[in-house]
């Protein structure tokens, strides 16, 4: 299992393939306080991606993979204009 | 985990030829020679990771393969395999939902770059 | 105007318009193989049938475009804007001799003259190879349309500076990336694209617009862009792109046109002594010094907050010292902001860098970031084309038609800029009124020297322009052209002595006849094939509403309703049948050449009559028969007629005849291939069949000629006595018999030894509505054309006998063979029974003898527009095509003649 949901915390290991987005989309949905453990993960599906730029949810914790957590913080915190 | 690869055509020597080259490169893979009979090991729940498959072939072609492979699978990357003078067969492949495709005949290099970029974790 | 002429000038005029168009699509897309194939084939088409009048002028004007195209197709010669207005121009040409045929039903010998000068033109292209590859190689690929590029200040400093630092000897690209939003249904990550796009520096997902909120969201729609720098050569960032180029745009970015201090400007200024000391140092000679500038800016950076403009300046200064040592203008300009707080202008200082274009200013600014750079350099491009275009020979024929495509081209280039085009329009109106290029010319000098003062210094190819400052023409106000360039060639067709034509100009005028894609019409005759079905379900309907429901009223208006529905949409069938009608001429026309190659390969003398091109038939009909027609054509002129020396000795004339005749009787269409050849002898047929093992020794002598002669349909037979280049290509007669059967035709043969032979192709006149039996058998369900069934019964499984090995009943006294649809289909399955243990029976007719088919269950009749198997599929003569229900599902209709044969 590449996600597992616990109470508060969704967990996003490994590669996080397309059919995830839907799940995590309402849980996300279903949880607006929830926070994303991404530790583990090395890749997030471009589905998966849209669903936390759109849900902002908090991060418990960025890649320990530097070059992909610099994509995710630049798509999830970056506050400016988007186009 | 080792990703299955699912490969589909009716020469068994194209068959073999990749089938060699994705086990070398650590894929399980399943092969099918027409796309009926690959249409039907996928309505068993058969669910590989990516799946090559040659156009012209009897019984179910390529294109109505991956006509009805879209049905069951939605996001799976499928590639085809074409000639170099079949440019017009690619588009109204990736007009149905391929991925891309490949240029007959395929080498391993080739195969496993086209690969690296369509499969994330391999 | 004979048929066939007409056709040609028809379809003739459709090729010239998806030349054109083929052609301006090149523009784009210079790398098209696929449109460079299509243009060829195009080219060749019209090549070909040009051939069959007796157009000389025409057919050498459009061999050597074809040569041309053949070269171009090959890489001999590279794609250019030269070439492509060499071909629109010959195109124009051969535009204006249809206008000569179509009003005076020939051609003016004059035209011979300037028909050589363009063939000539057109071959002064051929042999330049080496040059123009080079430049193709250079041009690349055009990005797609609606890819906007992202401002270079909305680009993060820290992207930047990466980018500036690492952009290496390959040059530098900001490659924007779109994804088409269905892609994650076929297969694609773009994310995971992104991540791995060779030479990676930076790359960013930026939103395309607001989010939805999340209860509205479609998360597998793809909303991301995907922005990123790279600096690997250009040709591996295309190849990597190779499945999606459509949606990314790559373009070159000077690393210089990066620097761009960004920061709050509300700080302490730097100090004046390091601003001297900086200025000091980038002024002397000594290479030391920059090391020392090093230094001190480092030390003035911690002196700074980061977010701030100066310390902005302090990091590019420092970027440009290491990176760039010798652009000290550019680091002389940066000290400078330092004190102004506003961004240094440094665009003309990487005008000549590299492989990257001069990224103007304006990519700074909001509005003109919108047209990309390659787009402007490639209106540029444009513009320098038609300055070319203006500077040839003003006396051709085809001035006008020139003219307004120039000023069409530059009204178009004019509105991507923004631009005005009220003076482009003047220039225009007067250059057709003097019959001159001058006054565009005069126009276009002008205006290139007011856009980019470097570009009007190319007066190569227009040595007689004389730069004229003042634009203001004194032109009246009756002469201005107010709306844009067609207006002159509606006005101007009136004038009779006026050559005329262009090519945009004159397709908006021409023919009365509406052009519907194929695809369209298709799309309808689908739809209506669907409304006929779902009408059925009303009567259901109406039963359900009465027995099972009770209410009888109900059923009734159902019933009034129905017949209102099933008479329009009979009607709509009909109209829609009539608009697919086209006429056999579509078939026929191709004919004239064909036999002509063909006699003279075969050294005979065939005179070729064609009767009844007119008529009509469904476009499916007639697709059909082109293949069966052309086997038919080509038996006939192998084995049909004789040489001229065997005719004179048969006492006949030494020129073949062959005959084409086609008719319409009833619903049904005739088409006749006579031949007055040495006909098909019954007895060698006999033999050859016996030979063949196609019929056994015992009915030889019990079957009549006639039956002799059909046995050239059997599957595997052929007369000739040698395998010939044109018809004994192992496929028979038989195969032109499956080919009708599958559209409800036939075929008959009567032939007479010595005198000749008759092929008669009758074919439904359309394809519409086929009743189809639904029969049940191994739990799956299969159509039967209702045609063929001659009755349905219930064979008790008592009744069913086996006589040698053979199961046999008996109907109404008659013996009857029967065989189980499972096994005419090779499924391994028995036929059910029913709780009477009684077998479904269709009874169908083989020949005139009934054979019955035994199925598990008879279902409903329904209306079904049939079509045939696409592709590959159209191979199994099994099934005459499928149907789709009203259910939705697919019914695969059976071809029985076929399964029983």
């Amino acid at each position: 299992m590449t996600t597992v949901y616990k109470e508060s915390t969704v967990v996003l290991s490994e590669v996080v393939s397309v059919e995830e987005a839907e799940d995590l989309l309402e849980w996300l949905h279903a949880h607006p306080k929830g926070m994303v453990d991404l530790y583990d993960c090395v890749h997030l599906h471009t589905a998966v991606l849209q669903v936390l730029m759109a849900a902002r949810p908090s991060i418990a914790s960025w890649p320990k993979d530097a070059a992909f957590g610099a994509w995710l913080k630049a798509a999830l915190n970056d506050e400016k204009k988007e186009y | 985990m080792a990703k299955t690869i699912f490969v589909i055509d009716d020469s068994s020597v194209i068959l073999m030829s990749i089938k060699q080259i994705l086990e070398m490169g650590g894929f399980n893979v399943e092969t099918a020679k027409d796309g009926q009979e690959a249409f039907n090991k996928l309505k068993t729940g058969f669910k590989p990771d990516l799946i090559i498959t040659d156009i012209n072939m009897p019984i179910m072609n390529g294109i109505e393969f991956i006509k009805n492979a879209r049905t069951l699978l939605r996001f799976t990357p499928i590639l085809v395999l074409t000639t170099e003078s079949q440019a017009a067969k690619r588009d109204e492949a990736k007009k149905l939902g391929a991925t891309g495709w490949l240029v007959k005949p395929v080498g391993g290099p080739d195969l496993l770059k086209v690969l690296k970029q369509v499969l994330p974790g391999v | 105007m004979n048929q066939l002429l007409r056709q040609f000038l028809l379809e003739g005029r459709d090729l010239l318009q998806s030349i054109g168009e083929k052609l301006i699509a090149l523009e784009s897309t210079p790398d098209s193989q696929e449109l460079m194939t299509e243009l060829f084939r195009a080219v060749h088409t019209l090549k070909g049938n040009s051939g069959l009048f007796q157009f000389p002028e025409m057919t050498h004007v459009l061999h050597a475009c074809e040569d041309l195209m053949d070269a171009v197709r090959d890489h001999r010669v590279a794609y250019s804007q030269e070439l492509a207005d060499r071909l629109l121009e010959a195109m124009d040409f051969v535009s204006l001799l249809f206008d000569n045929i179509e009003k005076e039903g020939g051609l003016d010998p004059a035209q011979s003259e300037p028909a050589a000068k363009i063939s000539s033109s057109l071959r002064d292209l051929i042999p330049a190879a080496e040059e123009a590859r080079k430049e193709r190689q250079a041009a690349g690929t055009l990005a797609a349309q609606d890819i906007i590029l992202p401002a270079i200040s909305d680009l993060p400093e820290e992207a930047r500076l990466t980018a500036f630092r690492a952009a290496g000897d390959n040059g530098l690209h900001l490659i924007v990336y779109r994804p088409d939003k269905e892609c994650f249904f076929k297969g694609e990550d773009p994310f995971f694209q992104a991540r791995n796009v060779p030479g990676l520096l930076w790359g960013r997902a930026v939103a395309r617009s607001a989010w939805p909120p999340l209860a509205k969201m479609d998360c597998y729609r793809c909303q991301l862009d995907f922005h990123v720098f790279s600096n690997a050569p250009r040709a591996e960032i295309v190849e990597y792109f190779r499945y999606v180029p459509d949606e990314v745009s790559i373009t070159p970015i000077s690393p210089m046109a990066l620097v761009l201090p960004q920061g709050h400007q509300n700080e302490v200024p730097v100090s004046r002594d390091f601003i001297a000391e900086a200025n000091r140092i980038l002024e002397s000679t000594a290479n030391t010094g920059v090391g020392v500038l090093k230094a001190l800016v480092q030390k003035q950076i911690e002196l700074f907050p980061a977010g701030g403009w100066i310390s902005s300046v302090l990091r590019w200064l420092l970027a440009l010292i290491e990176v760039r040592p010798n652009e000290r203008e550019a680091m002389r300009r940066l000290i400078c902001s330092l004190k102004t707080f506003t961004a240094p202008d440094l665009s003309d200082l990487y005008a000549d860098h590299g492989a990257a274009e001069p990224v103007p200013k304006a990519s700074m600014g909001p509005v003109q970031s919108k047209l990309a750079e390659a787009d402007r350099i490639r209106i540029d491009e444009i513009i320098d084309a038609q300055a070319e275009v203006l500077a040839q020979d003003d006396r051709v024929p085809w001035l006008s038609g020139r003219l307004e495509s120039v000023g069409a081209s530059l009204a178009a280039c004019l509105s991507a800029l923004g631009e005005d085009p009220l003076e482009l329009e003047e220039a225009l109106a007067e250059a057709l009124e003097a019959k001159s290029a001058r006054p565009l010319r005069d126009w276009l000098t002008t205006f290139r020297e007011k856009r980019a003062p470097a570009l009007a210094q190319q007066p190569a190819a227009m040595p007689d322009v004389v730069p004229r400052k003042e634009v203001q023409h004194p032109a009246e106000p009756s002469k201005v052209l107010q709306t844009p360039s067609f207006e002159h060639s509606s006005t101007s067709a009136s004038e009779a002595s006026e050559v005329k034509f262009g090519r945009r100009a004159e397709d908006a005028l021409g023919s009365k006849v509406l052009k519907v894609d194929q695809a369209k019409i298709d799309r309808l005759m689908n739809l209506i094939g669907e409304m006929v079905v779902a009408k059925n379900a009303l009567p259901y309907l109406a039963d359900r509403a009465e027995k099972l429901y009770g209410v009888r009223k109900l059923s009734r208006e159902i019933k009034t309703q129905y017949a209102v529905i099933n008479r329009i949409a009979e009607e709509m069938q009909d109209a829609i049948m009539q608009v697919r009608m086209i006429p056999v001429s579509f078939v026929f026309q191709r004919f004239p050449r064909l036999v002509r190659d063909i006699s003279r390969k075969l050294g005979k003398e065939v005179e070729l009559v064609l009767q009844g091109e007119e008529t009509e038939a469904d476009k499916n009909i007639i697709e059909v028969l082109a293949d069966p027609l052309i086997h038919i054509v080509r038996n006939s002129l192998d084995h049909g007629l004789e040489t001229p020396d065997e005719r004179i000795a048969a006492g006949k004339s030494p020129t073949g005849r062959l005959v084409l005749a086609a008719r319409q009787e009833s619903d049904r269409v005739f088409i006749e291939i006579t031949d007055d050849g040495r006909g098909i002898d019954p007895v060698v047929v006999k033999r050859k069949a016996y030979e063949k093992g196609i019929i056994a020794e015992d009915r030889l002598d019990k079957i009549s000629d006639q039956e002799a002669i059909n046995l050239v349909f059997a599957a595997g037979f052929s007369t000739a006595e040698a395998v010939s280049e044109f018809s004994g290509r192992g496929v028979g007669l038989d195969v032109v018999r499956s080919a009708l059967e599958k559209v409800r035709g036939s075929v008959q043969l009567t032939s007479e030894v010595g005198k000749g032979t008759r092929l008669t192709l009758t074919l439904p006149l359309s394809m519409v509505v086929t009743k189809v039996m639904i029969v049940e058998s191994d739990r799956q369900i299969f159509g039967v054309p209702m045609e063929l069934v001659v009755e349905t019964v219930r064979v008790p499984r008592s009744e069913i006998r086996t006589i040698k090995k053979r199961q046999t009943t008996v109907l109404r006294g008659r013996i009857v063979p029967l065989i189980t649809l499972n096994k005419l289909l090779g499924i391994a399955a028995e036929p059910i029974a029913n709780d009477d243990d009684e077998i479904a029976t269709l009874v169908v007719k083989k020949g005139s003898e009934p054979v019955g088919i035994l199925v598990d269950n008879f279902r409903e009749t329904v209306d079904v527009i049939l079509k045939p198997l696409p592709g590959e599929l159209s191979k199994l003569s099994f099934y005459a095509g499928t149907a789709i229900l009203g259910d939705g599902s697919v019914l695969m209709v059976l071809n029985l003649k076929e399964l029983i044969r």
